[in-house]
């Protein structure tokens, strides 16, 4: 293949026989024919290889015109790195040869190959330049192998080119503003002191460390664990200690990655320059995008914006069963059910399908009198493997239910206060219940395994641990310096509890380990909380219409969603969306109102539950066009995006009738 | 509307609501025991929790005009005594914004 490009401005000179890419030659290139009459240029240029060739190229720099508004040297370098990261050296060498720029000075690829070859003195005088001398160990006149594909050809270091080598005072690398000599002087000699100690040279290794590293007077405990390694027994032994890698591993590439943080980037780019810079955009682009409901990674051809066609936005569906206030509604992890409580003492499971009532649960109701005004249900919970249901109501108690059959597997009662939160853990099978009883406040619980007989109504008070305020006095029926819970949350992998207490105080507990971790306290009454999918933040809401993202492990406040509304009612908010990008919250003030997670501007502020609050909301963990809300006008709402309504309305009315009097459709 | 949690007290002593049991005021908040409701003794707090006052009405009192309201527990919905809104004498203007807990619809939970 003719590669097809004016070589008329460049001189080349040419050793033994191989000619450089046919500038000088007497015959044109340009004759369109893909055979080179010229048996000097027998495959040099043809398929890109280079291997031995040794022409000296020296450069002529191109026109400096800037590159729309970017400075060409610098796009140009950033191209030739990209291109040999890419693994097309051909293309690369091509491209340093036309534009006349290097991706690297030659006494960077000297640093480079000193480091990767493991010539350490080679490697400390290149980057901090030496006084004079003649160094025999830089001499190597010939060609300067550069390693690992970091290069972009080979380079020849010619005496003309660098004037200031051999016999001169070299001045080192230009470093970055920050860097530190003395830090990066000990990682190589780290290194070479590790090095030595693998291949059991250990007098050696122990000069370099009584002569080079020591003197440095920096990091004495490092310095005591590196003596400490002279122990080791075999070089296996060594590299678990060290945690290091070994010559033959990845150790000195990091070490070269290590140090190149510190040089001047216009000498050494930093690596993948061009990617960090896409993502750097991308990411600014995710950002402001308002409706960015997907995971997807984004084209790079196009500026992103997500269409508001994904968001849920418009009103699909509002299911009438309650007679009362909906207070609490829940998706099951799969999304296919969806689960409602209320104040008239009814759980509703439906089927997220077709929103058909799977069924209706009346646990709570039981035991009462039909006269007896029911205190009414506050919160439901899937297990994570969603076979178990947990209600938990204000009648004190509460009751798990299979979700197959809608049966009771198991209930307890021994509380004197209503029970507010659940919280199951990952294993499926034991779950945290908070109260408002400063008795039994915060106890972790468990549901019989699957080979349990099942009695009349299943395991009654199955209570494994409780956690209350020290001291305890079992004589007392009410514990007066013991908190009471409004809101519970696990961490995904099950090993962090948060629990929200009603006297405005967050209390961390490990579940392990069943101790207290953490403890906070803050300025209003909190409502609800939630951990992140990663387990690093917390939602909370709070009284005073504030949303606070806190940091889990520091208790700061991290992000505010402002907006809603909240001062007399349990208003309760979560993540939700692809990749849980959005915090969806109710307010007083019957609206729904949604958040993106990761800047906390208003996405939407949706009119839901006309005369009332909006209790709680709940996403689709699998449907991220969907998402349902719970309010005081007894209905429960099923917002979907427009994308959804067109595929639902495009499978035709089958469905429809199968709602009957549950529900009304808006479409 | 909406579910709300009771607000519980922290004290020695605290009255509530003799039907259910929600807390409803501390004995450290008495402002004065010598009053007389419907329903015989009653006292006057400084401050009371978990109920909700209903409309203003002006009524005449053995000590003069006041506007004051009816407040009930907020769980149950029983009548647990009155708020004093207003007091036309100059005399009687302490009450104002104060809460009367009758003692008959009161129980100590402990």
């Amino acid at each position: 293949m003719r590669l097809d490009h004016t070589h008329e401005h460049r001189a080349r000179q040419s050793t033994n026989g191989s000619s450089a890419n046919g500038g000088s030659s007497p015959h044109s290139h340009t004759n369109g024919s893909g055979k080179s009459s010229n048996s000097e240029s027998n495959g040099y240029h043809n398929n890109g290889h280079a291997e031995g060739a040794s022409a000296v190229i020296r450069h002529q720099p191109h026109d400096g015109t800037p590159f729309h508004g970017h400075d060409r040297e610098e796009v140009s370098r950033i191209l030739l790195q990209s291109l040999s990261d890419l693994g097309y050296h051909g293309a690369a060498k091509q491209l340093s040869g036309e534009s006349g720029y290097e991706l690297e000075i030659p006494s960077v690829a000297a640093f480079r190959s000193a480091v990767l070859g493991g010539e350490w003195e080679e490697a400390e005088a290149v980057l901090f330049g030496s006084s004079g001398g003649d160094e025999g160990a830089e001499g190597d006149g010939g060609g300067v192998m550069l390693g690992n594909g970091h290069s972009v050809a080979e380079w020849k270091r010619s005496r003309e080119l660098v004037p200031s080598r051999n016999g001169h005072a070299r001045r080192g690398l230009p470093l970055a503003e920050s860097a530190d000599t003395t830090f990066m002087r000990f990682m190589l000699r780290q290194q070479k002191y590790l090095e030595l100690l693998e291949n059991r040279d250990l007098n050696a290794a122990l000069s370099v460390l009584r002569t080079e590293l020591t003197p440095l007077k920096r990091d004495i405990a490092r310095l005591h664990a590196l003596s400490s390694l002279v122990m080791c027994q075999s070089p296996d032994d060594l590299r678990r200690q060290a945690e290091w890698d070994g010559a033959e591993g990845e150790s000195r590439n990091l070490l070269l990655s290590d140090l190149s943080r510190y040089i001047a980037p216009s000498v050494m780019i930093p690596e993948h320059r061009l990617a960090t810079l896409f993502t750097a955009v991308q990411e600014e682009q995710i950002m402001n995008c308002r409706y960015h409901n997907t995971t997807a990674q984004p084209s790079l051809y196009q500026d992103h914006e997500c269409p508001a066609d994904d968001f849920p936005l418009e009103t699909y569906l509002e299911l009438r069963n309650h007679t009362d206030e909906v207070w609490h509604l829940e998706f099951s992890h799969d999304g296919s059910m969806l689960a409602t409580a209320g104040k008239d003492g009814i759980v509703c499971v439906y089927d997220t399908e077709t929103f058909s009532l799977r069924h209706e649960i009346q646990e709570h109701n039981r035991n009462n009198h039909p006269t007896d005004s029911t205190k009414g249900v506050c919160y439901v919970a899937f297990s994570p493997n969603d076979e178990y249901l947990i209600s938990c109501s204000q009648n004190n108690d509460f009751v798990v239910i299979s979700t197959r059959d809608g049966r009771r597997v198991a209930h307890a009662d021994h509380f004197d206060y209503p029970v507010t939160t659940a919280a199951w853990l990952p294993d499926s099978e034991t779950f945290v219940i908070g109260t408002q009883g400063s008795q039994r406040p915060l106890g972790l619980y468990s549901v019989p395994g699957a080979n349990a007989t099942s009695s009349s109504g299943g395991m009654r008070n199955n209570e494994i641990h409780s956690w209350r305020d020290p001291p305890w006095d079992v004589s007392q029926k009410e514990n007066r310096n013991s908190f009471r819970i409004s809101d519970c949350a696990v961490s995904a992998d099950g090993s962090r509890m948060a629990a929200t207490t009603l006297d405005h105080g967050i209390m961390v507990f490990d579940l392990r380990s069943r101790t207290k971790i953490a403890e906070w306290s803050l300025e209003d009454k909190l409502t609800s909380i939630h951990f992140s999918a990663d387990g690093t933040q917390l939602l909370v809401s709070m009284n005073g219409g504030r949303v606070l993202a806190l940091d889990s492990v520091t208790g700061d406040t991290i992000m505010r969603y402002e907006g809603a509304q909240q001062d007399k009612f349990v208003i309760r908010s979560s993540y939700g969306g692809a990749g849980e990008n959005f915090v969806i919250s109710g307010s007083e003030d019957s609206r729904v109102l949604v958040w993106r997670r990761q800047t906390g501007c208003l996405v939407a502020s949706l009119e839901a539950h006309i005369g009332g609050t909006v209790n709680a909301v709940a996403w689709s963990p699998t449907n991220h066009g969907i998402f349902a809300s719970a309010g005081d006008d007894r209905r429960v709402r099923i917002w979907a995006s427009a994308t959804f309504l067109r595929s639902d309305a495009a499978d035709a009315g089958a469905s429809r009738s199968s709602l009957g009097s549950y529900g009304q459709r808006f479409r | 509307m909406g579910l709300a949690y009771n607000v519980y007290l922290n004290s020695k002593r605290i009255y509530g609501c003799k039907n259910c049991k929600t807390h409803l005021a501390d004995h450290d908040e008495i402002i004065s025991r010598n009053f007389r409701g419907q329903h015989g003794k009653a006292y006057l707090f400084n401050s009371v929790v978990n109920t909700s006052a209903g409309e203003a009405s002006e009524r005449n009192m053995t000590t003069g005009r006041h506007v004051v309201r009816d407040i009930v527990c907020k769980q149950c919905k029983e009548i647990v005594g009155w708020k004093y809104d207003r007091a036309y004498e100059s005399t009687e203007k302490y009450k104002e914004g104060k809460f009367i807990l009758e003692q008959e619809l009161l129980c100590q939970v402990s």
